[in-house]
């Protein structure tokens, strides 16, 4: 209002000197509009700068070592979710170790600015267990904040990392030490029974050389933590084979790839533990459960034993744990820590036994057969004795053999044993009923074996049983189905050995008798004096293999096959007992080998699987034991006694079992081919079926149809194809005048290689 | 209402919008959150945004709108209002008067934008627009330029008189 002044032109002085009420009037009316606005305006202002102003908490300081995405104005301080501050200004301090964050606190905020406060950078983490800080993802990192108390301070330490427990309230922490833990790490979960109640904080090795995780348990499960919880680890995944298959387990997705940690208490009378106890993780559950004070156990042999693997068991029942294994190269002796669950503590008397039952080479029955899975244990026998001591000797499996003295012992002899066992079964119809004691030589050099058979089954040995090899495991093939033979799940690993008595009991036996021990159960079971074959050729005849068979039923077997310098093979079998009407004078052996024929169809095709087999067609004569076997005849053929008559050609493919047509029909087949005496020609023996005899006359025109004929137009091309000649070929006949007398006998024809061209 | 309150009510107006020219500067107008980015946004620090972005004009134009008119328009229109009564400039003055008119029009054009914003972009998490209360003094301030520019008549700079206290 100067300037309203100023304007004023002096002689007016005057004019408000006079004019004095005026004066008061104007100033009134000054104050009451014009300042009206402004102070509206600047009271708005400064109650909203007050505002701002009194919302302000105390500006605070926090070093880290590094800070990540920390802006200044943006970045919040987060206290509960709640955004208690804001970071001002981010700088470096004057010897660059430090960042030095600046922040200002919200008035509400205030109770952050005290001593024990922990700041932390609070930042997206994505892991294989998942991602941790989404939040922190979508708005930017944030400072993170937990009150511990203290007085009131402006100056911190931010923390390098999260802590366990982001509230103040802690719960409970523990450590937990072991030699090594492997895969467990920051943010793997601590369960008990099953329920997630905590968390590993951190992993670091403490001055003695030993991990050490940090935990922390949440505050309302931190009860279940007590003096004598036992922590062990849960592997990420598992893969365990057991007597009941193998198993796979799997802790919780969460343990799926880094695993987990798990607790327990195994005895009673545990108080809740404190804060900052030290607990030991043990690597395995059974180990966990091994709390018992430790027992020394003296053994031979460490074989099979692993620490903290091998358990200790009673009546099947885990029941401990080997904790470790320590050689005494001064008495050459393994000595084994172990301990035993808190509730079998009482088993360690000085008269309990314990046994090291492994798998390996004893098939002691079936006992020990389940640690082949599940590796060995040890057996635990508790005494009886009062008093107690933690020093033991531990015996083998092996050892309680020697006693089963008693039962009948037998020797066996063979040209050469099987390998055996000390052990191995004997089986009487599928019953064990005895075992093998030892293996020897005896006085004449042969192998000889010692075996005993339980006293229940000594009845039933006759002085003809016959015993036999139980094979490990035998495949066998029948005519059409392959059967797989497991004589009990000992003889599984390496065999037994079986008796039975063929024919009439022979009763009384002397003890001690010795036996044969034959290869195997046919062998064994053909009893019958030795017969003789002669073949030609002892091609596919295995001994204690190839069996005779009647009408195709299996009756005997090949024992052995020899050459002879006459030029044929011996073979000597035996029959099962009741078929010795086969040998007579006219019976046929013949071999049976597997033949393809295009209109034949198959023949003996059991023995493409089954080997060659002797077939025997019963014969009418005379007792008799030798014979002269035969290849390949046909029984029909042998049976009727066809007509035979003979075809030379001076060369054929036609093979045996080729089909003789005439007409498109079958009259007879191809026996033999051999070549004439001379060796110029080739011999076809044929056999023309009897009610077809008057077919063949002199003027019977026999060619070899061998091959395919072609016609295209006049041109006639016949074709060898190779695949129709390694099928036997056929026989053409023709007869042009079937009313001409019949030929003998063994007439002999020619075989032409074409058709005849005036063929009816 | 005579011209004497008029005189008086508008250089109130400009008093308190020059007032109000302080808190709608140093506040913020708005906070943009973008991707979790949280912006407060001054009218300078909008400018100065723009300008970083390298959309010089449009930060010219804003700055122009938004800082130097009504700044000037404060002075200019604390100029006419000194020189009320006066004889000099008199043509100016109402040339100027003329002008601060026409621009009082599109004063409210900022607001308008900032409403604008804050409306359409609500993208949830993604990006969000929210007026802050510097909005508010900016706009109380541009509404106290266009009082005082309408209540103080162009006629009363032609009054040879110093619109003095009046009855």
């Amino acid at each position: 209002m100067n300037s309203t002044t100023e304007n004023q032109p002096e002689p007016d002085d005057n004019q408000v000197v006079s004019d004095h009420g005026k004066v008061v009037k104007a100033r009134h009316r000054f104050l009451s509009w014009t300042w009206l606005f402004p102070v509206l305006a600047s009271s708005a202002a400064l109650w909203f700068f007050w505002e701002n102003w009194k919302s302000e908490g105390p500006e605070i300081e926090i070093h880290f070592a590094t800070a990540p995405g920390i802006q200044a104005d943006k970045t919040p301080i987060v206290f509960r979710g709640v955004t208690a501050g804001k970071v001002t200004e981010v700088t470096l301090d004057p010897t660059l170790k430090d960042v030095v964050v600046h922040a200002r606190l919200k008035m509400f905020a205030k109770g952050l600015a005290l001593q024990n406060t922990d700041f932390w950078i609070d930042q997206p983490e994505i892991s294989l267990k998942g991602a941790t800080g989404i939040t922190a993802l979508i708005q930017g990192n944030s400072i993170q904040a937990r009150v511990r108390g203290g007085s009131y301070a402006t100056h911190f330490k931010g923390l390098e990392k999260p802590p366990l427990v982001t509230t103040e309230n802690p719960g409970l922490i523990a450590y937990l030490k072991a030699p090594s833990i492997s895969f467990v790490d920051r943010g793997a979960p601590i369960y008990f029974h099953g329920t997630l109640v905590g968390m590993v904080g951190d992993k670091m090795v403490d001055e003695n050389g030993e991990t050490t995780l940090i935990v922390g348990f949440a505050k309302e499960s931190a009860q279940w933590v007590k003096s004598n919880s036992r922590f062990w680890l849960l592997p990420a995944t598992s893969l365990s084979l057991s007597p009941r298959g193998a198993q796979v387990n799997i802790a919780g997705i969460k343990t799926l790839v880094e695993g987990g940690i798990a607790f327990d208490q195994f005895s009673p009378n545990g108080v809740e533990a404190t804060n900052n106890s030290y607990f030991t993780l043990a690597s395995n559950e059974a180990a966990a459960k091994a709390d018992g004070p430790p027992l020394q156990l003296r053994l031979k042999n460490g074989r099979g034993l692993l620490p903290e693997e091998t358990r200790l068991c009673y009546l099947g029942e885990p029941i401990g744990l080997i904790e470790s294994l320590h050689l005494d190269p001064a008495t050459r002796t393994v000595e084994a820590t172990a301990r035993l669950e808190s509730a079998y503590a009482n088993f360690a008397r000085s008269d309990t036994t314990f046994t090291l039952i492994s798998p390996s080479v004893t098939p002691h029955g079936v006992s020990g057969l389940d640690t082949l899975v599940t590796g060995s244990y040890i057996a635990c026998e508790p005494g009886t004795s009062a008093a107690t001591t933690n020093r033991f000797i531990c015996g083998t499996s092996a050892g309680d053999d020697s006693d089963t003295g008693d039962g009948l012992h037998l020797d066996l002899t063979a040209k050469q044993l099987p390998f055996l066992s000390k052990g191995a079964p004997v089986y009487y119809r599928g019953l064990k009923a005895g075992k093998v004691l030892n293996t020897t030589l005896n006085s004449s050099g042969l192998p000889k074996m010692d075996i005993v058979i339980d006293p229940a089954f000594q009845e039933v040995v006759c002085a003809n049983s016959r015993f036999w090899r139980v094979p490990a495991t035998s495949v066998s093939a029948a005519s059409g189905i392959l059967s797989v033979e497991v004589q009990g799940l000992a003889s599984l690993i390496d065999g037994g050995i079986a008796f039975d008595t063929f024919g009439l009991q022979e009763k009384k036996t002397p003890p001690a008798s010795t036996y044969t021990l034959f290869d195997n159960e046919k062998l064994a079971g053909a009893t019958s004096a030795p017969i003789r074959l002669f073949f030609e050729n002892g091609r596919g005849l295995l001994p204690g293999k190839t069996e005779i068979r009647y009408l195709g039923v299996p009756v005997g077997i090949v024992e052995s096959v020899t050459p002879l310098e006459s030029g044929s093979v011996e073979a000597v079998a035996h029959l099962q007992p009741g078929y010795e009407f086969l040998c007579r004078s006219g019976s046929i052996f013949y071999l049976a080998h597997p033949n393809v024929s295009l209109n034949g169809g198959l023949k003996g095709i059991e023995t493409i699987v089954s080997g060659v087999y002797i077939e025997c067609i019963k014969g009418g004569g005379a007792w008799a034991d030798t014979f002269v076997g035969r290849f390949d005849a046909d029984t029909q053929l042998l049976d009727n006694q066809g007509f035979e008559i003979k075809l030379n050609a001076s060369s054929t493919a036609i093979r045996p079992g080729a089909l003789v047509m005439y007409r498109g029909t079958n009259v007879g087949e191809i026996a033999a081919k051999t070549l004439s005496k001379d060796g110029r020609e080739v011999v076809l023996t044929a056999y023309i079926l009897p009610e077809y005899r008057h077919l063949i006359t002199d003027k019977s025109y026999f060619w070899e149809g061998n091959g395919a004929l072609v016609k295209i137009g006049f041109i006639k091309v016949r074709i060898t194809a190779p695949i129709l000649t390694a099928l036997n070929g056929q026989v053409f006949v023709t007869t042009p005048d079937p009313s001409s007398p019949p030929v003998a006998a063994r007439h002999l024809f020619e075989l032409h290689h074409e058709e005849p061209d005036n063929q009816p | 209402m005579n011209a004497s309150l008029r005189l008086e009510l508008s250089r109130g107006f400009v008093i308190a919008g020059a007032i109000l020219y302080i808190p709608a500067n140093i506040l913020p107008v708005m906070t943009m959150t973008v991707a979790g980015d949280v912006e407060h946004l001054t009218v300078l620090g909008g400018v100065e945004e723009l300008y970083d972005s390298g959309l010089w004009p449009i930060a010219g134009v804003v700055f122009l709108a938004s800082i130097l008119v009504p700044f000037l328009k404060l002075l200019s229109l604390a100029w006419i209002l000194l020189l009320d009564g006066s004889e000099h400039y008199r043509p100016h003055r109402t040339k100027l008067h003329h002008m601060l008119h026409q621009i009082g029009t599109w004063s409210m054009i900022d607001i308008y934008l900032l409403a604008v914003l804050a409306a359409v972009g609500q993208l949830g998490v993604l990006a969000s627009v929210q007026a802050e209360v510097g909005g508010f003094f900016f706009a109380a301030m541009l509404l106290c330029t266009i009082f005082a520019t309408d209540l103080y008549k162009p006629e009363m700079i032609w009054n040879n008189e110093p619109t003095g206290p009046t009855s």
